[in-house]
This record gives structure tokens, C-alpha cells and sequence, in this order.
């Protein structure tokens, strides 16, 4: 009796997140495939016209938005990357000086409690020409400093990586931080006693050591810029013109503003191929990673 | 075992007498290292970094329009003025609707809790069932699971909408709070999961002899065990939620969009008098509730938040 | 003149002393173990002549040399970690090599020191792996080895054999004693272990409480 009540009681309590799962997630990804292959415009359409069945697609790769905004994507990941060396430079140097370490880290991850709106408000203030930053530095008699990034097509981009690795370094510094706590202390004593130069025990020792932190932080740096929205809305709203513009702002914007649910699923299942191209190579050398650390020695 | 004897020198006898209190040998006073120094002003360099912004826009909120058309962003307000805050609470506008900020925090404390209940229920379970209970495919779910974790929104977002619609909970506060809990179904339940794992198998069998029921042993024996990542998921949720604007502005409707939506929408008008000192105001009103928690369980917080990303 | 001798160490962690006023010195070629139970202080003076920790006053001496207030690098020591200490993504000729890092030698004698120690230590199949490939018993002869290409007087051990098992243990002891009495460098060893203390050693020191209860030989 117990045990056929407990061969069943699990698995009539797993069953409404198989349901959400296979409704949801499975049940939606496939539904906006189909969408996807479909002249959908506002009203959805299920029939798809097997003799273009593609042109979604086809019209996505020769959308210049969409250029751009595979082009800001990688601007994006590239720049955002530096939040990740940030990081690590700062969860090192807290390691190395035991100072003050609950007041800096405090300090450096309290932007992560706050909204990507607040964020992109407060550096869309920064960043007015008039009255903000360059206002201040003009003043200060530097008067060809240039700080008005958001005006301009070639500079907008920079302005939300800033304000993207302001909100993001204090992350991955934690993350960097754990990893570097659980270098064994005794290699740190021993490189005293080798009398290795800081550079090279940083470069040679501890930082491939680390290798598996460094790549979880790539995978969840790449994740949060394919996701990128927020900050894009509340700095630019993909302007000026559409030099702003990311793959999640432009789906979005096929769907609400355009209203063409085929051109927006297609946009869509884009985005997810590019999730799995980024992430499965990567989730791959963690796994790796993670098997030869475990093989491996104190 | 052989016992050692005592070889004793004179040294070693003196070694024996009560000796006297230091110093022996005057050691120089210890400095702080140059690299300590060093080490310290970066790091303090960068706390600005990290502290101007939120310095600006306190700073900003309490200045009148006028001192703020003067143009020094840095300066401290002449008169602190509470008028901004007045304004972006009551007064400001959101699309046509000019009930200010907050309409928005209500909502988006309305949508809190059912959406806590409803994600933290379902995952916390289905963590369970998943850690500790013999399911043939229970690996295979965890695995689809996990790659639903990194599943962009925008794809499964048209057909959200439409099954919310179908519902009747499309633009409700509910339909908010439903879409929350199944965009973090996934995540939720791989971090109960893999703090269930960790409980000793011993406990597990014991409680199955003891009473055997896979709700008693929850409800009697799991749950009280939970207490820590309870806290913890608690913090990640509430944040996450809060500060959200994605969901908020596809999900919400006229009435019941979140205090991010208004935020947003107040700041990205482009006609008119801009007023910043409103929209500074309204920033920090939207960012206090979870500074707050931050300031007070930080400790907590830094662990969910890390634990959402070490799902694997 | 002793190799080593410490002169009125005292080490106090905030209110906590742990040493007060200890006085030790230790001839050429001796094998010295530091007998005791955890937390009698064994390991903080270890640390103390390695230059780890800096001494609350005091002096250290090597050789003639006032080490007190010297780096652990430009101390002419060589250390064998508890657990090995050994770096986990070079091979372990990289591992030997790295411990030379810092002194000026060229690569001729630096291959040949390796070369040597890798022969007396019996790892030479061993030079290519990565210490993750390595078993126990051979990660601890490469953490013996990386000591002993500094070619140092003075060979400091915190309780190397304390990772391995029984059997491992018993011939690691033989070894090290054979190491000493080839190479006769000066050992100050760290141990709980009353027989390694007896096997190996040619002056033990017993310590209780941050306090030397007794000196002397085996017998």
C-alpha cells in the first residue's frame, strides 16, 4: 500500500509544472514556430504556404534592423565583457586585503537590487548634454569634452554599455569572489615561498584555476545581453533612429508596434537559435571543466 | 612506548622559568604596506564609481526645476524640496492617466504576492518530488527544465498573451503574477532541487518508515528544514518582481501596469517640459522597497542572487 | 652555530597568545620534529620560520642571518605543504620549474635540478602529467620534489604524510629519512604522529599549549 502511494503521490505533485512546462514553454516554442512559418500579420493565421514557407526569414535577414541589431548584440557582449574583467579585478583585490571587505562589497552590489529602469534613468540623466555630466566637465573648463553619447547614433550604444557594466560588475565580482575562495590557501603560501612576482602568480596560477568561474560568468554575461531590453528602453528606446536597436527590442517591437506576429515569431525563434548556438558550446566546456576540476587536485 | 628523556641544556632549562614580559627585541612599528594603500584607493575610487549615480539622482530629486535648469548636476540642492516627490507620487503621467506613482506601487505590490505564492508553491514541490522521490523520468524533466531556464521570453511571449487572454486574466493583476510564476518556474525548482539534494539520504528513509507519506514528509519534515533557501528565493522573487518591466508592460493593462511601467513611461516622454527632478523622484521611489531589502538582509540577497545563476 | 634558532618568539593573535617567549635552536642536519596535539602551536611556529606569519617579537635566525623580518621568498626555505600546495594546472615539471621562478638561474642549471630531483624521487614518467592524473603517494613526492629543486638549507614540513593512507604513509617515511640522509639538509618537520616523530627524527620537541614540555633525542 505505501508504496504504491508513494510511487504515485510524486508524481501527481510533479504534474502541474509538467504541465506548465509542456503548455507553456514546449507547447509555446512550438506554437511560435509555426507562427513563424505563417503570413501572420495581426490576426494569427495557421495555414502555412509551403512554397514560402520562409519568408519570414527571408525577409528578417534582409531587414536592416535586424542587421543592426545583431551588429549591437555582439557591441553589447563585447562591451558588457568588461564588467566581468571589473569584476574579477575587484573581487581579487578584496580578497587580497581583508580591509574594509564587507563595506566594498556591499558598495559595489547594491545597483543589482535595483530596476534596469532606475538604472537607465539615472544614466539618461548623467548623460544629458545640457544639464548633465558634460555640462559639469565643460564647466570645469574641459570644454571639448564630449559626454553626450545618447545623441548620436555611433556613441549611444557605448552609453548603455556603461551604464550595463555599472549595474552588472558587482555580480559578477561575487561570482569571482566565490571562486577565488575556494583556491586552496596553501597555494597561495606556497607561491610566497616561491617568490612568484604578482602578475604571474595572478596570469599563470590563479586565473586558470578559475577557468570554470570565468566561463559561468560568459554564459550568464551572454544570456542577460540576448535578453537586453530594459535598459534599452529606458535610456534610448532604440534610438536615436534605430542605431540602438537589439534583437529582444526589435522582436517586441514587431509584435506591438508592428503588429506582425509572423515576422515577430520568426524574430523570436532567431533569438532562441542564437541562445542555443552561445550556450550549448559553452554549458559543454563547463561540463568538461567541472569533470576534469573533480578528477583533479587540491 | 619508549618513553623520551630529557636532555636538558642550560637553554632548554631556562625555557622552564617564568619569563619575563616582552618586548625582547624592538620590532619597528608594522606599516601598512605601500600595496595595501594602493589596493584601498582603487577600491575606493570604484565605490565612487559605483555611488555617484545614486548620489545624482537623490541629489537631483530634492532640487527645484529652477536650480536644476542652472545646470550643475553635482551640486547639492539650495533648498531641499520634497515638491518633486509630491508630484511623481500623485501627479505623474502615464500616458493619459495622471494619478502619479502611486497607482504603480500598488500594483506592483499587489502582483507580489500572489505570484510569490503561486512560484514559490509550485517550485518548492516540485524541488522536492524531483530531490527526493524515485520518478523514472524525473532527470529527463530536470534537464528540460533547465534549458526552459534559458528560453528568452520574447518566444514564448505571443503565446502567453493569448493564453492568458483566453483565461480572461490578460491585463489582471493575476495574469501578471501567473506569468511571473511560470517564468520562474524553472530556475525556482532547480534551486530547491539542488538544496534538497544535499539533505542526507538517512533522513529521507528515516522519515519514510516513520510516517511515509510523501505530503507528511513535506509538511512535517522538509518544510521546516527550508527555512534558509526559503529567505533566499524569497529575496531573489521579490526583486526580480519588482524591478521587473518586461512582463509588466505585456501583461498590463490601463489600471494595472507596475510602478516600472509608470517609471518608464514618465521618462521617455519626449514632449513638453521634461520635468527631472519628477522623474529623479520617481526613480528612487521605484528603487527604495528593494534597496531596503538589499541594506537590511544583504548577506541573503548576494546568495540568491548568485544561486540564480549557478543553476546548473 | 645552530642552523636555525629562535630567540624569545612571542605570536599573539589579538588577545590570544600563542607562543610566549619560546626559545628553540636547531644544528645543521638535524631533522627536528615539532611533536604535539592540534592547536598546540606546532604549525604557527612552522609558519613563523617560513615567514607566513610575522612574529608579535622576537628573532628568527638562520644561519647567521636575522630572517625576522624578511619575505618568505628571501628566506633560502623550501616548504611541503599538508596538502601538497601543488599547482593544478601545470605539469609537474611546470610545478618544479615554477618554484625556480624567482631565482636567477639560467635554463641549463635550472633542467638539471629538476632533472636530479625527478631521478631521486622516482617521477621522472611522471614530469608530464598534471597533479589531477597523479595518485596520492606521487603528488607528495612532487610537493618533496618542488623543495628540493630550490636546493635550500633548511626544508620545513607541516605534517606531510597526514592525506595518505597507512601503508603510503610507511614507505613516505622511510623515504624522507633516506632524503635526509643522502642529501642532509636541515629539516624541521611538523607532526601529531608519535611514531614518524621517532622513526624519523634526531631531536624531537614536544609542545603543549604554545610551550616546549621537552627536547631532546628519540631515546
Amino acid at each position: 500500500m505505501q508504496l504504491r502511494w508513494s510511487r504515485v503521490a510524486p508524481q501527481l505533485a510533479l504534474a502541474p509544472a509538467v504541465a506548465v512546462t509542456m503548455v507553456a514553454f514546449i507547447g509555446a516554442i512550438g506554437w511560435t514556430v509555426w507562427l513563424s512559418f505563417t503570413r501572420s500579420r495581426r490576426m494569427p493565421e495557421y495555414e502555412i504556404d509551403w512554397t514560402d514557407w520562409t519568408r519570414q526569414y527571408a525577409r528578417l535577414f534582409n531587414d536592416g534592423g535586424w542587421a543592426i541589431s545583431l551588429q549591437n548584440l555582439i557591441i553589447l557582449g563585447l562591451g558588457s565583457a568588461l564588467a566581468i574583467v571589473f569584476g574579477f579585478v575587484l573581487a581579487a583585490m578584496i580578497d587580497r586585503e581583508w580591509r574594509g571587505e564587507s563595506f566594498f562589497r556591499t558598495v559595489f552590489l547594491y545597483p543589482l537590487a535595483v530596476s534596469l529602469i532606475v538604472t537607465g534613468a539615472a544614466w539618461r540623466w548623467i548623460f544629458n548634454p545640457q544639464l548633465g555630466l558634460e555640462n559639469f566637465l565643460h564647466g570645469l573648463g574641459f570644454t571639448s569634452v564630449s559626454f553626450n553619447w545618447l545623441a548620436s547614433p555611433d556613441t549611444a550604444m557605448y552609453a548603455i554599455i556603461l551604464a550595463s557594466i555599472w549595474q552588472s560588475s558587482g555580480f559578477y565580482m561575487a561570482l569571482m569572489l566565490a571562486g577565488l575562495k575556494s583556491i586552496n590557501t596553501e597555494i597561495w603560501s606556497a607561491a610566497r615561498l616561491d617568490g612568484v612576482s604578482f602578475w604571474r602568480l595572478y596570469i599563470e596560477i590563479i586565473i586558470p584555476m578559475m577557468k570554470f568561474t570565468f566561463i559561468t560568468c560568459a554564459i550568464l554575461l551572454s544570456l542577460g545581453v540576448i535578453k537586453a531590453y530594459d535598459v534599452v528602453v529606458a535610456m534610448t528606446n532604440g534610438g536615436p533612429g534605430n542605431s540602438t536597436w537589439v534583437p529582444a527590442y526589435f522582436t517586441i517591437n514587431a509584435l506591438s508596434a508592428k503588429s506582425n506576429i509572423g515576422y515577430a515569431s520568426a524574430a523570436a525563434i532567431t533569438m532562441l537559435v542564437i541562445t542555443a548556438l552561445i550556450f550549448l558550446p559553452l554549458v559543454l566546456i563547463t561540463a568538461w571543466q567541472q569533470r576534469r576540476a573533480n578528477g583533479g587536485g587540491a | 612506548m619508549t618513553m623520551i628523556t630529557q636532555a636538558a641544556t642550560l637553554e632548554d632549562a631556562a625555557n622552564a622559568l617564568p619569563t619575563q614580559r616582552g618586548p625582547f627585541f624592538p620590532r619597528k612599528k608594522k606599516r601598512i604596506a605601500g600595496r595595501s594603500i594602493a589596493i584601498l584607493v582603487f577600491l575606493t575610487i570604484c565605490a565612487l564609481f559605483f555611488c555617484v549615480p545614486l548620489y545624482v539622482v537623490v541629489v537631483t530629486s530634492f532640487k527645484t526645476m529652477d536650480q536644476i535648469r542652472e545646470g550643475a548636476i553635482f551640486s547639492l540642492p539650495h533648498v531641499w524640496t520634497l515638491e518633486a516627490w509630491d508630484h511623481a507620487w500623485n501627479k505623474a503621467c502615464s500616458g493619459i492617466n495622471c494619478n502619479g506613482l502611486k497607482v504603480g506601487f500598488w500594483n506592483s505590490v499587489l502582483i507580489l504576492f500572489p505570484s510569490l505564492i503561486l512560484s514559490i508553491a509550485l517550485s518548492i514541490v516540485t524541488g522536492y518530488a524531483l530531490a527526493l522521490w524515485n520518478v523514472r523520468w524525473a532527470n529527463a524533466f530536470l534537464f528540460l527544465l533547465f534549458i526552459c531556464a534559458f528560453v528568452p521570453f520574447q518566444v514564448i511571449m505571443y503565446p502567453l498573451i493569448r493564453i492568458t487572454a483566453s483565461i480572461g486574466i490578460y491585463g489582471t493583476l493575476w495574469g501578471i503574477a501567473a506569468v511571473h510564476a511560470v517564468l520562474a518556474m524553472p530556475v525556482l525548482t532547480l534551486i530547491f532541487r539542488n538544496y534538497y539534494k544535499d539533505i542526507p539520504q538517512e533522513i529521507i528513509r528515516a522519515a519514510i518508515i516513520d510516517s511515509g507519506s510523501f505530503w507528511r514528509i513535506f509538511i512535517e519534515i522538509i518544510l521546516p528544514m527550508s527555512g534558509n533557501i526559503l529567505i533566499v528565493v524569497l529575496i531573489l522573487q521579490i526583486t526580480s518582481i519588482w524591478n521587473d518591466y518586461l512582463i509588466g508592460v505585456t501583461f498590463g493593462g490601463l489600471g494595472t501596469q507596475p510602478m516600472t511601467v509608470i517609471l518608464a513611461n514618465l521618462i521617455t516622454v519626449s514632449t513638453g517640459v521634461v520635468a527631472y527632478n519628477d522623474n529623479m523622484a520617481a526613480a528612487l521611489l521605484t528603487a527604495i522597497p528593494p534597496l531596503v531589502i538589499y541594506f537590511l538582509v544583504g548577506k541573503f540577497f548576494v546568495q540568491g542572487i548568485t544561486a540564480g545563476a549557478i543553476k546548473g | 652555530m645552530p642552523r636555525v634558532s629562535f630567540e624569545h618568539i612571542v605570536k599573539s593573535f589579538g588577545s590570544l597568545t600563542i607562543l610566549n617567549d619560546l626559545n628553540l635552536a636547531v644544528d645543521d642536519g638535524d631533522f627536528l620534529v615539532l611533536l604535539g596535539p592540534s592547536g598546540c602551536g606546532k604549525t604557527t611556529l612552522l609558519n613563523l620560520l617560513a615567514g607566513l606569519l610575522e612574529v608579535s617579537d622576537g628573532r628568527i635566525m638562520i644561519g647567521e642571518r636575522d630572517v625576522t623580518d624578511l619575505d618568505p621568498k628571501d628566506r633560502g626555505l623550501a616548504m611541503v605543504f599538508q596538502s601538497y600546495a601543488l599547482y593544478p594546472t601545470k605539469t609537474v615539471y611546470g610545478n618544479l620549474k615554477f618554484g625556480l621562478a624567482a631565482s636567477r638561474l639560467d635554463r641549463q642549471e635550472v633542467e638539471q635540478r629538476i632533472a636530479t630531483a625527478a631521478k631521486l624521487l622516482q617521477i621522472e614518467p611522471l614530469l608530464n602529467r598534471k597533479p589531477g592524473q597523479l595518485s596520492g603517494g606521487q603528488r607528495q613526492r612532487v610537493a618533496i620534489g618542488r623543495a628540493l629543486v630550490k636546493q635550500a638549507d633548511v626544508i620545513l614540513f607541516d605534517e606531510p604524510l597526514s592525506n595518505l593512507d597507512a601503508k603510503l604513509r610507511t614507505e613516505m617515511r622511510l623515504e624522507i629519512k633516506k632524503l635526509h640522509d643522502t642529501l642532509k639538509p636541515t629539516i624541521v618537520y611538523v607532526t601529531h604522529d608519535q611514531i614518524e616523530a621517532m622513526t624519523m627524527a634526531t631531536r624531537i620537541a614536544v609542545m603543549d599549549g604554545g610551550v616546549i614540555q621537552q627536547f631532546g633525542t628519540p631515546d
